[in-house]
């Protein structure tokens, strides 16, 4: 093959085009196509160390460069081709830039809620909240395997799927062996990809093409995981999760724009998942000087009042209840609610996302009635409410209602009514989990199963180091008898002795939680670095940070049992299992190339 | 010069292969040798000549590159392109294999006991340089994985006392690696072959280590410790290493092995010439400047490649080497008096 060579001093820049052409940039800008290389047999090595291989071409076609095409998009586009752009933050990300910008997490959260919503964002979410999907998933899953009650081929041990190195690896090099022990819980960033483009594009009335996810994480290969066929959506052509970015990456970003961290007025944070007087909605708050259009303004610049109940929203919110023949007013009689005959357009709760001047993203605001793909969910509810009503009696229901459905007690001051305030209805602070900052996977599991299993109460788990700090086991006793053995094995030296002494059956634990970054997330290869100071001091720092937050118990979680009840109609149910679960693949080793038969 | 290495017998080791490399056990009774036919052999003397004592041939699936002793004689590992890494246990003339280490995405290029006995380390293709840990039931543990290094990685050797690793690779560089709290960390990357560095040996008291190259020379390396008479310069507690002599212009292609003798000093070379060579340092050299003069030269010391050149350590003057024509040869080496 011959190479045409240019001599030259300095590394040639590529640009790789959308069509996947390919060209040179030179240090002037100016730009040059590059004629493609052919390559045939005669010159394959059969070396293995093909750049060819989609990773690297998967990692690079999610940047912080994309997120700005999008977003520059957005601004010109016409508005049915707008996306609604979401961006859920990592708390490890957050954590590092907290250390950077020396701020404390709570306003960490709120000026990277303002600084994306500066730059086009409209939601900005907390994947703690999908964390809470996460682990109380694996909580269930090992109380059965344990019990033997799942898959006789999903034998124990069971380890983690929160890390997609460790995923990777696991696929590519142990395959059928390691593939039955790994945990099929979708990990926070998937399982976020789910509640985004399934329960939030529904909300908002969108269909999930037009929703642009962003996360934002402390590794490279959770743009590997985002890039999973698992997750992509053949129907709707479009994937849970559309772009990673790095902690490094949203550092650049703000550098990019000439703006610090701690410079921007906090802005509140957004809920996925409010529990309100009536039904959850994912909340808003403007950031300051903004308002959505029609909106009368209180003091505080936002509707106050209980909203009235029309013929249409009663007839979508109960379907079966309308169908039944009662009409709006008896409903609202029904339910002793306030009703007005005047459809008013502040009902469309969804349109009050900031907009900021020019970046206008949906015109006007839709009524829910009029929207076909708003059915879905408003079918669950009525039949829910249908059932309710059968079984219980109109007060309980009315109290019901106004509690927010599935009964558990809420979490957030309720005004009677349909609608809250959306400034009061949102948490302010952020949440977290115990159990370290890789999600606390072990330590979830083990307290549930010890409770579940053996009805031992564990108050604080107890790690004992072994032959280095990145592994660690948990043992539950009682009277001399080990009842549980758990295990964390952090970095590829634990992970490949764990992984030989599964092979040899020589593996004493029954769940370890695995992950590829000696030190666990906050360590990951995407976290900011400090030039000044040295990588174990950083990271304590990070560590501190993160645990500064509040943790909370999964289940306690507000908006969690709601949503488990009104999106996917009860835990274990087939779109729980469809939507916070997933499946892994050996990828067949490509032979040698001497043992290839050409 | 020409009497000064002189050949006592040569095996065909390895018929219609290459021989890679050979190994002396610590009491110098047994050569083992391994090649490209997949198998280890294991020799030993009965009077004047060299037998075959035992073949193991079925730990591999592939090239056999390099096999090596344990400090107290009873194991022998053997490294493979397959990606694995055998230990035999040597129990008379037999050898079993207890355990095959795994974990090498791809072939793997050398094998080396450090001298406690407790560590073994590996390198590969893979870039990497594992060390691993045996216990009292002859259970291996991988205690580090090591990526300094940004190519190919061809050998490792342990300094003879200390717990301190060398490796060397097709990066150009060698780097030297110690253990800090509970993990395995380099601690120093000595820069200045032009090539491929193919081997190392520390001399017998380790202050020193020679390495051999691509780039046709051998280069040697000496430690200084921080506050050291000389001036050189350390940072913080870290030793420093410094190339204090190259012999250039000796060797006229690829030097793929160095050996230096723990009894007497003597440097030997294999090379891609098919030449074995012997170096001596001059009496009162400069420490700080060694210079070394040529004592040995057989030019065509075998057929092809000399891929290995191994002192016996128990009797002076007394080497194997092998070659890319898969025999095995032993020679004496006697330097003439008054060089």
């Amino acid at each position: 093959m011959k190479v045409d060579r240019r001599p030259g001093s300095g590394v040639a820049k590529i640009h790789i085009e959308d069509d996947g052409s390919y060209f040179q940039v030179s240090q002037d800008g100016g730009m040059k196509k590059l004629e493609k290389a052919k390559i045939s047999l005669d010159d394959c090595l059969a070396c293995s160390g093909c750049v060819t291989s989609a990773e690297t071409v998967l990692i690079t076609q999610q940047s912080h460069e994309e997120l700005r095409k999008v977003l520059g998009a957005n601004k010109t586009a016409a508005p049915d081709q707008q996306k609604l752009v979401v961006i859920s933050v990592s708390p490890q990300s957050r954590a590092s830039l907290a250390v950077r910008f020396q701020l404390n997490p709570t306003d960490t959260a709120r000026k990277l809620t303002a600084f994306f919503k500066k730059i086009g964002a409209h939601y900005v979410f907390d994947t703690a909240f999908s964390r809470n999907f996460s682990l109380l998933e694996s909580q269930r899953e090992f109380v059965r395997r344990f019990r033997g009650q799942a898959n006789p081929e999903q034998a124990l041990p069971v380890l983690t799927s929160a890390c997609p190195g460790w995923i990777c690896y696991a696929e590519k090099t142990h395959g059928s062996t390691l593939l039955p022990h790994i945990s099929t819980a979708r990990s926070p960033q998937q399982v976020m990809g789910s509640l985004v483009k399934d329960f939030f594009a529904q909300q908002q009335r969108l269909t999930p093409d037009k929703v642009y996810h962003v996360t934002v994480m402390p590794c490279y290969d959770k743009k590997l995981e985002a890039s999973r066929p698992d997750f992509f959506s053949q129907e709707h052509q479009t994937r849970d999760v559309d772009c990673v970015i790095t902690t490094g990456e949203v550092s650049k970003l703000l550098e990019e724009e000439g703006v610090s961290l701690a410079e921007l007025e906090p802005a509140p944070l957004d809920s996925l998942y409010v529990v309100t007087g009536r039904v959850g909605r994912a909340v808003s708050s403007p950031s300051t000087g903004c308002s959505p259009p029609g909106c009368p303004k209180g003091p505080d610049g936002w509707q106050k009042g209980p909203r009235p109940l029309t013929q249409a929203l009663a007839a979508s919110l109960f379907p079966r209840l309308a169908s039944l023949g009662p009409s709006c007013a008896s409903v609202s009689k029904m339910l002793e609610l306030p009703t007005t005959g005047r459809w008013s357009s502040e009902l469309t709760l969804t349109s009050h996302r900031s907009e900021l001047p020019g970046q206008v993203v949906r015109q006007g605001g839709q009524s829910f009635a009029s929207q076909a793909s708003s059915r879905h969910t408003f079918k669950a509810l009525g039949s829910m409410a249908h059932l309710r009503l059968r079984k219980q009696t109109l007060s309980n229901l009315r109290q019901r209602l106004l509690r927010g459905l599935g009964g558990q007690r809420p979490q957030h001051h309720l005004r009677p009514g349909l609608f809250p305030r959306c400034s009061s209805a949102s948490a302010q602070e952020p949440t977290s989990h115990r159990g370290g900052g890789s999600g606390g996977y072990l330590e979830h599991v083990f307290r549930h199963a010890a409770q579940e299993l053996f009805g031992i109460h564990v108050t604080e788990v107890t790690y004992r180091p072994l032959r280095n700090k990145d592994l660690q086991e948990v043992i539950l006793e009682r009277e001399g008898q080990v009842l549980l053995h758990f295990a964390a094995a952090y970095g590829f030296r634990n992970i490949q002795n764990l992984v030989q002494k599964l092979k040899r059956g020589r593996c004493p634990y029954h769940y370890v939680e695995v992950m590829a970054c000696p030190a666990g997330c906050l360590n990951g290869g995407g976290q900011l670095k400090a030039p000044d100071t040295p990588g174990k001091e950083l990271l304590q720092q990070v560590e501190r940070l993160y645990g500064l937050v509040r943790t909370e118990a999964p289940e306690d979680a507000a908006g969690v049992q709601e949503l488990y009840e009104c999106w996917l109609q009860g835990a274990g149910s087939e779109r729980a299992g469809r939507l916070l679960h997933t499946s892994y693949h050996a990828v067949e080793k490509a032979g040698s190339g001497l043992s290839i038969r050409w | 010069m020409k009497d000064s290495l002189v050949l006592l017998s040569r095996i065909l080791a390895h018929p219609d292969s290459r021989c890679w490399f050979l190994a002396w056990n610590p009491a110098g009774t047994l050569l083992a040798s391994c090649g490209g036919d997949r198998s280890v052999r294991i020799w030993g003397r009965e009077g004047d000549s060299w037998v075959c004592r035992s073949v193991l041939c079925e730990g591999h699936q592939r090239t056999v590159r390099k096999v090596a002793w344990s400090p107290c004689g009873n194991y022998l590992a053997s490294a493979s392109f397959d990606a694995t890494t055998c230990i035999w246990k040597k129990n008379e003339d037999d050898f079993e294999c207890v355990t095959t280490l795994e974990g090498h995405e791809n072939e793997v290029k050398s094998v080396a006991w450090a001298p406690s006995g407790n560590l073994l380390a590996t390198c590969s293709r893979d870039k990497s340089v594992w060390v691993w840990e045996v216990d009292e039931e002859d259970e291996y543990e991988c205690v580090s994985v090591l990526n300094s290094h940004t190519q190919d990685v061809k050998h490792v050797v342990w300094h003879p006392s200390q717990e301190l690793l060398a490796s060397a690779s097709y990066d150009d560089t060698v780097k030297l690696y110690r253990e800090e709290e509970d993990d395995w960390v380099c601690c120093a990357t000595l820069e200045g072959h032009e090539s491929t560095v193919w081997s190392l040996a520390f001399d017998p008291s380790g202050q020193r280590l020679a390495s051999c190259s691509d780039d046709r020379t051998v280069r040697i390396w000496r430690q200084y410790l921080p506050g050291n008479e000389q001036g050189v310069a350390c940072s913080g507690s870290e030793a420093s290493w410094k190339c204090v002599c190259t012999l250039s212009g000796f060797h006229s292609r690829t030097i793929y092995d160095v050996a230096w003798c723990q009894l007497t000093g003597a440097l030997a070379t294999a090379c891609g010439d098919d030449a074995i060579r012997v170096f001596e340092e001059d009496p009162g050299s400069d420490p700080q400047q060694p210079t070394f003069s040529l004592t040995a030269h057989v030019p065509q010391a075998h057929s092809q490649d000399v891929n290995c050149v191994a002192w016996n350590p128990k009797e002076r003057g007394l080497l194997a080497s092998c070659s890319d024509d898969g025999e095995l040869a032993f020679w004496k080496y006697q330097p003439s008096e008054g060089i």
